[in-house]
């Protein structure tokens, strides 16, 4: 079958959001942070999917459902953050969020606005109308910070628009008062000082993991690549401890 | 420095002073108290915090606590002043006079002194008390019901480390460096308070309903403080209900004239049906809802089957008080170094809230049991400002339409000027000011636009609300027995669990 023809904004995102190779070097990007971020228990806090997001808008003006983006086609949306080859997978050379942070939770609320609608009765506690109070697990942290080897002029450009990080963005979490960039010495994108994964980093067998980050490595097939939700970007991956 | 020579002017410190010092009183009144003891656990949990927010000082909340619980801070048989017997050490570290140092025939015997209340008072603060009380109000009751011996006392009053947990509960985080920062593109709004704000908070364990509060860290101090706001979700919530009421009126319609879910779409954000092609992107059909109703374009949600994101980006609206001064700064149009120099001027966050006390009275001329009951509302008091942010995900790219749409949606929550609950007891009553941009140099947008292309859609929208014609023309059915995606069988008849009761009205 014929790959499907690429997107005409594609090509524009990546003549202008893509890392170039020759000008990428290590930087560290810190978010301060105005309220508490969302996380996923299972999953730790990851830059690329935001950075996608705000390339897709930088360039379209759309949001990624909008461009057709969806869970059919996994699509490699360019950002400034250069990407190395392991074991046969493009990863990308930043790491999951550090922080310190204390654990939060906070409710998010709906309600049906039922005495609106043209229903005779409107049942709150099930189905389509259903009102719920649900918890959601935050962290409250002053600063995230990533490693990165990033195209540094590309990713000061895309970094104003990311306006907030991690789940329930819309309302309230996650947001990003300050963007923060500095160069670094040295690459930690991949791997910390004590060469533990700083980020999910594919394996080819638990063995092979084991050999190469220690024992105590933890493993889970989990997402290596944004969109991480989606089913073409998981593979079992060595994953990073104590990551926000 | 010591643990003791730290304690003046910290919130351990205040904490101290006052849980013993209520110790004191219902010890001195024990007897008085009869029966009553068993409750006073509880009915002290739900008293403390109302009674200290609503305060001027912290004499004024130990009268009306001492009032709350029917007794006077004074000793029964003589008639004195009750004395709070503390450590010789905390007493210099306090600065309290010795001069009631006591003797081996005292209660407490050598190396403590007997300080009167009204001083001890003095020496607590109840901004600090306050927030302490916030995060516990069982510890302090667990504290002043310590009945205990003589001897066990004194290694009671002695012990230093059972309010550890204060200092351990309020971590402190490295400053940043805020300087050659970036900051988001985002459209700042500071809202005035002309009446208490009422947002209830996540937990209640008492008759009072207690604002909501977060911890936030002050980036100018490192230090972490609990700061009511209203969530971005709740603003977001009113916005929605505010744009697409609006837009239902400019076209002619009302929320019962149209398609409940429809209706719970455009209020609500509608829900995922089972059975609804979800799979399925039908981006014909988006483009023209978004055309039709550009308010949806900023909020999303499911409408038609169709799963969409929206533009808007919607803060949290957080007390500006001196630990949010750093955030706060946009809204106020100050710099960080100015925020910085004046954050002094501002507040701070556990000084900000009141207490509206409220009882629902039992009518005799009701049958049936009585249903009176005390309900206290805690509030940010009037006249704090909060400190608002909204952005549109297109950023620069965002359409003249969307930024119209905006615009016209900050007209209409200015116009509303309520925000939070208990709007019809007089809470909430806001002013929102100027919007003003981060960063980007653009003017602040304004509606025109919006209403002149709403009115241009209006036919189109009406015949599309009430079923008379649809948005697009609907595509090519798929062959018999197959799902819309293409995979499988589809599921005849199949209706979300639990669907509204009842035909529509």
């Amino acid at each position: 079958m014929a790959p499907r023809p690429e997107p005409a904004w594609l090509e524009t995102c990546r003549a202008r959001f893509g890392a170039r190779e020759h000008v990428s070097r290590p930087h560290v990007v810190e978010a301060v942070l105005s309220a508490p971020v969302a996380i996923d228990p299972q999953h730790p806090i990851m830059l690329e999917g935001a950075l996608q997001c705000a390339a897709i808008a930088a360039v379209t003006g759309r949001t990624p459902d909008e461009v057709g983006l969806g869970p059919g086609v996994f699509v490699d949306i360019p950002i400034p953050i250069a990407d190395q080859v392991r074991h046969g997978r493009r990863v990308a050379r930043c790491s999951a969020a550090e922080c310190d942070a204390i654990a939060g939770e906070r409710y998010v609320r709906r309600r049906p606005r039922s005495e609106r609608y043209a229903l005779s009765q409107v049942r709150e506690t099930l189905g389509e109308y259903k009102a719920w109070s649900l918890p959601v697990p935050t962290r409250i942290a002053a600063v995230l910070r990533w490693h990165v080897v990033a195209d540094p002029e590309r990713l000061y450009a895309l970094l104003p628009d990311v306006l907030a990080i991690g789940r329930s963005r819309q309302g309230g979490l996650g947001h990003v008062a300050l963007w923060r960039m500095m160069p670094a010495k040295v690459d930690r994108s991949w791997r910390r000082e004590d060469g533990s994964p700083a980020r999910p980093l594919p394996v080819t067998s638990p063995a092979a993991a084991r050999a190469e980050f220690g024992p105590g490595v933890q493993l889970a097939e989990v997402g290596y690549r944004a969109p991480y939700w989606h089913n073409e970007a998981r593979a079992l991956c060595a994953l990073p401890g104590g990551a926000a | 420095m010591s643990e003791i020579a730290k304690l003046p002017g910290s919130p351990r410190g205040s904490a101290y002073l006052f849980a013993h010092m209520l110790r004191v009183i219902l010890l001195v009144h024990r007897a008085d108290l009869g029966d009553r003891i068993q409750h006073l656990p509880v009915e002290l949990a739900g008293c403390l915090v109302p009674l200290a927010a609503q305060a001027r000082s912290t004499v004024e909340f130990i009268g009306s606590l001492c009032e709350r619980i029917g007794v006077q801070p004074v000793v029964p048989r003589s008639g004195n002043p009750v004395s709070v017997a503390l450590p010789q050490e905390i007493v210099d570290a306090f600065g309290f006079a010795r001069g009631q140092e006591q003797t081996e025939g005292h209660v407490l015997g050598v190396g403590f002194c007997a300080v009167p209340w009204i001083d001890v008072a003095a020496q607590i603060d109840l901004v600090q008390l306050r927030g302490v009380l916030q995060r516990s109000t069982h510890f302090f009751v667990s504290v002043a019901m310590q009945f205990v011996d003589a001897e066990s006392r004194r290694a009671f009053v002695a012990d230093l480390s059972l309010f550890g947990w204060i200092e351990a509960a309020a971590p402190r985080f490295p400053v940043p460096d805020l300087s050659r920062a970036i900051a988001p593109r985002r459209w700042h709004v500071l809202i005035t308070l002309l009446s208490p704000l009422s947002h209830g908070g996540d937990q209640s364990g008492s008759n009072v309903a207690s604002i909501r509060r977060e911890p936030r860290v002050d980036m100018f101090t490192g230090e972490v403080a609990d700061v009511p706001f209203v969530s971005g979700a709740a603003v977001r919530g009113l916005a929605r209900d505010l744009v697409m009421v609006d837009w239902l009126a400019r076209i002619g319609l009302s929320t019962r004239d149209i398609r409940p879910e429809v209706a719970h779409a455009l209020l609500a954000g509608g829900s995922i049906d089972a059975g609804a092609a979800m799979g399925v992107t039908d981006n014909a059909l988006r483009d023209a809802i978004r055309e039709v109703c550009p308010a949806w374009d900023l909020f999303g949600g499911v409408i038609e089957g169709q799963l969409m994101e929206g533009q808007l980006i919607v803060g949290d609206a957080v007390l500006v008080c001196r630990e949010t001064a750093w955030s706060a700064a946009p809204a106020l149009g100050w710099t960080l170094d100015e925020a910085r120099e004046r954050r002094p001027e501002l507040p701070e966050a556990a000084a900000a809230t009141v207490e509206r006390l409220g009882t629902r009275h039992h009518h005799d001329d009701i049958p049936g049991p009585s249903t009176q009951m005390i309900l206290h509302t805690q509030a940010i008091a009037a006249g704090h400002q909060l400190a608002w942010s909204v952005a549109l995900r297109a950023g620069p790219l965002a359409t003249p339409l969307q930024r119209a749409a905006l615009a016209h949606l900050l007209g209409l929550l200015a116009e509303h000027g309520r925000l939070g609950a208990k709007a019809q007891t007089g809470f909430g009553a806001v002013a929102f000011g100027e919007p003003q941009s981060s960063c980007d140099r653009s003017p602040c947008p304004v509606p025109i636009h919006y209403l002149a292309h709403v009115a241009a859609q209006a036919e189109r929208a009406r015949a599309w609300l009430t079923g008379q014609a649809p948005l697009v023309a609907p595509a090519p059915a798929p062959a018999e027995g197959e799902a819309p995606n293409g995979k499988g069988k589809a599921k005849p008849g199949r209706k979300a669990k639990g669907a509204a009761d009842g035909a529509a009205a």
